[in-house]
């Protein structure tokens, strides 16, 4: 499930599904956990849950709780970099800078992806603190600003 | 003048009645007349014509010395009101002067001030001015740039970027 999570909404949502799970998880339902959620959880979630189900991997209700708090706090530990660019991204050029991310990290991390046409083309990166500008309106912007 | 006049005529009755009784006094005739004699009253009449006559004089020069009096007094009084006439005109063309000075002055001044905040308002309106036409050009250049650019050339733009980021350390520092 974690390798594919490449953007911060998706991982705002696997946190969301969490909340869900750990509310049904103490409440007595008929049939497995997976059929209760699967209407209620990302269909990432659903098929993670379901794989478990299906090794026997799934921890028994009592533990379910804290086998779920252990996942959020694996997942918040996840590097996050903010990425702005000029466009809309499309879903597999996210993918593509998240791997290119992650092999040049050489950890596993998350992009937040945001767009600012102002910036004309290029990157702003946010990460761990640090910014730096690498867009066109950076470059341009002193001869713009003399013209 | 009218009061002085008639307090002048006044004065000059009551000395004419005071030197008659003088006279009378010094020629022991008395003021009431009794009855006399034929040669008494031609002494009389003879004393009376001289009285009239010497009464007649010392009020004609009482006259003179009153009027001459007066009209020294007049002319004082004409004096004064023309000195202080002169006085009082040149005070006030000195003043007037004054004030006309000052007044240039102030008005010299506000114009002079006035025409320096002129100036700053109008050089700061067109800073601002200017300023903001160049904002508007940047900004609408910047959206005529990104549009113009297609998603491919955005990629790799991006890419590009990335491989700068790479080159400057700024991933490379973050590992970890």
């Amino acid at each position: 499930m974690v390798d594919g999570i490449f953007a911060a909404d998706q991982l705002a949502r696997i946190r969301d599904d969490i909340r869900t799970i750990s509310a049904m998880a103490f409440k007595v339902g008929a049939g497995s956990l997976s059929s209760q959620i699967k209407t209620k959880v990302g269909p990432s979630m659903y098929l993670y849950i379901l794989s478990l189900e299906k090794e026997n991997r799934l921890p028994a209700a009592a533990s379910l709780g804290h086998f779920l708090s252990e996942l959020a706090g694996f997942l918040d530990a996840i590097d996050k970099i903010t990425l702005t660019l000029a466009f809309e991204p499309s879903v597999d050029f996210q993918k593509e800078i998240a791997l290119w991310l992650e092999k040049n990290l050489g950890t596993k991390v998350v992009c937040d992806f945001a767009v600012d046409e102002g910036i004309i083309g290029g990157l702003v990166i946010e990460y761990h603190g640090k910014y730096k500008d690498f867009s066109k309106a950076q470059e341009i912007e002193p001869q713009m600003r003399r013209a | 003048m009218v009061t002085l006049l008639a307090l002048t005529l006044a004065l000059n009755i009551i000395l004419a009645f005071l030197v008659l009784i003088a006279i009378l006094k010094i020629a022991k005739i008395p003021l009431v007349k009794k009855p006399e004699s034929a040669k008494n009253t031609k002494l009389t009449k003879k004393l009376e014509i001289r009285l009239e006559g010497e009464v007649e004089k010392l009020i004609a020069a009482a006259g003179r010395r009153i009027d001459a009096k007066l009209s020294e007094y007049f002319q004082t009084l004409v004096d004064d009101a023309q000195k202080k006439g002169t006085e009082l005109t040149g005070f006030i063309e000195k003043q007037q002067e004054s004030i006309v000075k000052e007044t240039q002055f102030l008005v010299a001044r506000d114009i002079a001030k006035l025409q320096e905040d002129l100036q700053k308002y109008r050089a700061d309106k067109f800073a601002r001015i200017d300023q903001q036409v160049k904002d508007m050009v940047y900004d609408i250049a910047k959206q005529v740039l990104g549009k113009a650019i297609d998603v491919s050339t955005h990629e790799d733009l991006v890419k590009a970027a990335l491989e700068r980021a790479k080159k400057e350390n700024l991933l490379e520092n973050a590992k970890h």
